[in-house]
C-alpha cells in the first residue's frame, strides 16, 4: 500500500519544461483517448438513416463528379491511368488530410468543455480528433480494393508495404500543423474561417485531380515541401509503375513531415498551460 | 511523520485581465494595437490589469481528511480546487499530491446529447479516469442509483434534465481515487434524489483513507460532510482547521445580512417615537449572535429598544411580521397574544422572543415589526431586515431536508 501511494506522487508546478514529456501520464489515460476516438465515430453517423454507409458513398460521390468534370470534360491528362481511379487514390489521401487537419485544429474548441473541467494531457485532444478518421479510411480501402481489381491491377508487395507508410507521412503532416494550429485557433477564432479556404486552396496546388507530370517534371522540390503530393505520387506509380520509385525524395518528404510533427508537438506543449484561460 | 496527502507551498495564481478579457477574432486584437501601444507607453498596463487570484496559499491534508473550501464568490475556492485538479497551472508556488487523483466539478462532463445513457456512462467514466473493466463492474450500480431504468438506451438528448443529472451524479459518485476534488455538484434532481445523493457523498466521505477536498456555499453540505474547513478571503486563507470553527469564523465576519445598518439608516420609520427599536439580531440557542440559521434551529430575535423620553413607555405591545423577498406575509406575532403586554418599560432594554424551532425553509425573508405603547403606535420599520436561512435538519431524523416548494414547514407526526 504505503509503495503504491508514493508511486503515485504527482507535483504541481508553475512552468513544465516542455522537452519533459510524461509518458507514463500518456499511457495512464489511453482508456480516455480509446473513448474519444469511439464517440467522434458513434457520433459522426448518428441520426442518419444510411449510417456508417456514408464512409463509402462519399468518397465515391466525388469521384464520380471528378471523374465527369475533370476526366471527361477537362480531359485532364492521367498519365494514362483510367481516371476514375486516378482521381480516387489523389481524393483518398486527400481527404484523409484535409479531414485530420481540421478536426486537429478544431480540437481544443469542440473539446473545450471537458478541458476545462477535467486534466488530461492536452495534446490527446488534437491527437484522438484524428483516429477516428483512420477508422473511416478502411471501407475506403475496400473500394480501393475493389477498383484495383476492376481494372485489372495486380497487387505488389510494395503496396501493402508503402501505403500504411504514406498514411503516416500524412497524419504526421496534419498533426503537425494541426498542432500549430489547435493553439492558434482557441485564441484566435479566425482560423475557423480561414482554414477551409486554405485547405481548398492547398487542394489546387496539390496533383489530387492532376498528374504530376502536368507540369514537365515530377514537381520534386513541391514534393518535399508537400507530403500529401508525395504520398498521391507514390501510391499512383507504384500501383501504375509510371515512375520508378524515387527514395531520396521520399526521405525528405519523411523527414520534413517529422520535423513539423516535432516542431508543433512541442508549439502545442508550449501553450497548453494557457489553454484554459482561452477557451 | 502523519501522511501527508496533498501539500501546497506559497501557491499563487496571478490573472491577466487583458487575457482573460480576450479577443475573439484577429480583428479585435488589431483594432486594440495602438491603445496597447498607448499604455505601455504611459506605463499605465502593468498597474491595473493583474490580479491574484490566490496569493501565497500554504497548507497541508492529510490523509482520510474530509475538507470543507469556503468563502465568498471570488475568494478564489474554485482557482484553488482547479490548479489541484490541474486544470490550470499555478502562477508560483508547487503542490505535492500523494495518491490518485480525481476531480468532479461539473456533473456529467463531457456527456453527448446524441449517445445513449448507457454509452454515455463509459464516456462520462473514461473522463473522470475510470477503467473499462472498473465501469463494468459497477454498472448495474450506477444504473440502479440513477434510476433511469428502461431509458438506459435511449439518447440523453431525449432525457429531462434531472434524468441527465441523476445519471451523472450516478457516475461521478461510483469513482474511486485516493484523493477526491469536488466541487459543488451536491443538490441535484427532484427532492428524493437530492436526499439519495447526499447520504452517498455521506457514505463516500467518511470511507476509511479518503481524502476529499470539497468547496460549496453551503454550510450545512459542509457541516455534515467535512470534519475540517479552509476559509479563504480574496486568496489567502483567513482560517483553517476543524469545521465547526472555521465556519463560524466566516459567518461572523464573512456573511453580511444587513440588519444593523438598514436599521439605523431606515427612513420609513413612523410612530410617536415613545420606544425606538435600535438594534435587532438573532441569536442562536447558546445565546450567541448568529447569522446562520438552519430549519428547525433553535433561535430567539432580539430587539434593542430604548426610550428616549423621560416619561418611560407604558403598556408597550411589540410585534413583528416575517414575509418572503416577494413581500408574501408569512407569519405575524405581537406580545399581546400571549397576553405578554410589557406594563412598565425600562430606559432601555432587550426584548427577546424565543422559537425553539424554527419552521422556515430555506431562502430570504425580511423581517419588520410595529411597537404600540398605550395603544397608540411608537414605532414601525416595515420588513428591511433581511435574514437567510439554510436547510437544516428539521424534524431531527438526522437528514437534512431540502425543500423548495413551501417556505414553511409544519411540526407534526403522522399516525400510521
Amino acid at each position: 500500500m504505503e509503495k503504491k501511494v508514493i508511486s503515485n506522487t504527482i507535483t504541481i508546478r508553475p512552468k513544465k519544461s516542455i522537452l519533459k514529456i510524461d509518458w507514463r501520464e500518456f499511457w495512464q489515460t489511453k482508456e480516455l483517448f480509446y473513448y474519444l476516438t469511439w464517440r467522434d465515430i458513434k457520433v459522426r453517423y448518428k441520426q442518419t438513416v444510411l449510417g456508417i454507409l456514408w464512409i463509402v458513398i462519399r468518397p465515391l460521390f466525388s469521384m464520380v463528379i471528378f471523374t465527369i468534370v475533370f476526366g471527361n470534360f477537362s480531359k485532364i491528362p492521367s498519365d494514362n491511368i483510367p481516371y476514375p481511379i486516378f482521381v480516387f487514390i489523389g481524393l483518398l489521401f486527400w481527404n484523409f488530410f484535409s479531414q485530420t487537419l481540421s478536426s486537429a485544429s478544431n480540437s481544443l474548441i469542440s473539446d473545450s468543455n471537458i478541458i476545462k473541467k477535467i486534466y488530461f494531457p492536452r495534446i490527446m485532444s488534437p491527437i484522438s480528433s484524428t483516429f477516428s478518421f483512420m477508422v473511416d479510411l478502411i471501407p475506403t480501402f475496400v473500394i480501393l480494393a475493389g477498383l484495383l481489381i476492376y481494372y485489372k491491377v495486380p497487387p505488389t508487395f510494395e503496396m501493402f508495404l508503402l501505403l500504411p507508410l504514406l498514411l503516416i507521412l500524412i497524419l504526421l503532416t496534419s498533426l503537425g500543423l494541426g498542432f500549430f494550429l489547435a493553439p492558434i485557433n482557441a485564441r484566435f477564432r479566425d482560423i475557423r474561417h480561414i482554414l477551409p479556404h486554405m485547405i481548398q486552396l492547398g487542394m489546387y496546388l496539390t496533383p489530387v485531380i492532376y498528374p504530376t507530370s502536368l507540369f514537365g517534371g515530377s514537381m520534386k522540390q513541391i514534393r518535399i515541401f508537400n507530403p500529401v503530393a508525395e504520398a498521391i505520387e507514390v501510391s499512383r506509380s507504384v500501383f501504375f509503375h509510371t515512375r520508378p520509385f524515387d527514395l531520396n525524395t521520399f526521405l525528405l518528404s519523411f523527414t520534413f513531415a517529422l520535423f513539423l510533427f516535432i516542431t508543433g508537438f512541442l508549439y502545442f506543449r508550449s501553450k497548453e498551460d494557457n489553454l484554459v484561460d482561452i477557451l | 511523520m502523519k501522511n501527508i496527502s496533498i501539500e501546497a507551498k506559497n501557491l499563487s495564481k496571478q490573472y491577466n485581465l487583458n487575457l482573460t478579457n480576450d479577443y475573439d477574432t484577429l480583428r479585435d486584437m488589431i483594432s486594440d494595437i495602438p491603445k496597447k501601444i498607448k499604455d505601455r507607453l504611459t506605463g499605465k498596463e502593468n498597474l491595473n490589469n493583474k490580479f491574484w487570484a490566490l496569493d501565497k496559499v500554504s497548507f497541508k491534508i492529510e490523509r482520510g481528511d474530509v475538507v470543507g473550501l469556503i468563502g465568498r464568490n471570488g475568494a478564489g475556492k474554485s482557482t484553488l480546487l482547479k490548479i489541484l485538479a490541474r486544470i490550470i497551472t499555478p502562477t508560483t508556488g508547487i503542490v505535492k499530491m500523494n495518491g490518485k487523483v480525481a476531480s468532479i466539478l461539473e456533473v456529467g462532463t463531457g456527456f453527448h446529447p446524441e449517445l445513449t445513457g448507457r454509452e454515455n456512462v463509459y464516456l462520462n467514466g473514461a473522463i473522470l479516469g475510470m477503467k473499462r473493466s472498473e465501469i463494468n463492474k459497477k454498472f448495474k450500480s450506477i444504473v440502479e442509483f440513477s434510476e433511469i431504468g428502461r431509458f438506459l438506451d435511449v439518447p440523453v438528448k431525449r432525457y429531462s434534465s434531472g434524468m441527465q443529472v441523476r445519471l451523472a451524479f450516478s457516475v461521478a459518485s461510483h469513482l474511486e481515487a485516493e484523493i477526491l476534488l469536488i466541487d459543488e455538484v451536491l443538490a441535484v434532481g427532484d427532492l428524493g434524489f437530492r436526499k439519495k445523493s447526499l447520504e452517498k457523498m455521506q457514505a463516500i466521505a467518511s470511507e476509511e483513507g479518503r481524502t476529499i477536498v470539497f468547496v460549496s456555499h453551503s454550510m450545512p453540505s459542509v457541516q455534515s460532510l467535512c470534519k475540517k474547513a479552509i476559509l479563504l478571503e480574496e486568496g489567502k486563507i483567513v482560517a483553517s482547521g476543524e469545521v465547526d470553527m472555521v465556519i463560524g469564523n466566516y459567518i461572523d465576519n464573512y456573511v453580511s445580512s444587513g440588519i444593523t445598518p438598514t436599521l439605523s439608516k431606515t427612513t420609513t420609520r413612523t410612530g410617536s417615537g415613545a420606544i425606538r427599536i435600535i438594534d435587532f439580531w438573532i441569536e442562536n440557542e447558546k445565546g450567541n449572535k448568529t447569522k446562520f440559521i438552519k430549519s428547525g434551529d433553535e433561535i430567539s430575535f432580539v430587539f434593542k429598544f430604548i426610550c428616549p423620553k423621560v416619561r418611560t413607555a407604558k403598556k408597550v405591545d411589540l410585534g413583528f411580521s416575517v414575509k418572503s423577498i416577494t413581500g408574501q406575509p408569512l407569519f405575524l406575532h405581537y406580545m399581546s397574544y400571549t397576553n405578554q403586554v410589557v406594563e412598565k418599560c425600562p430606559r432601555e432594554g432587550k426584548f427577546k422572543f424565543k422559537i425553539p424551532k424554527f419552521a422556515l425553509a430555506s431562502g430570504k425573508y425580511t423581517l419588520g415589526f410595529r411597537v404600540t405603547s398605550e395603544g397608540v403606535e411608537a414605532d414601525h420599520v416595515q420588513g428591511v431586515n433581511e435574514f437567510e436561512v439554510e436547510d437544516g435538519d428539521f424534524y431531527k431524523t438526522g437528514i437534512i431536508l431540502q425543500q423548495r416548494h413551501s417556505p414553511i414547514f409544519v411540526d407534526g407526526i403522522w399516525n400510521t
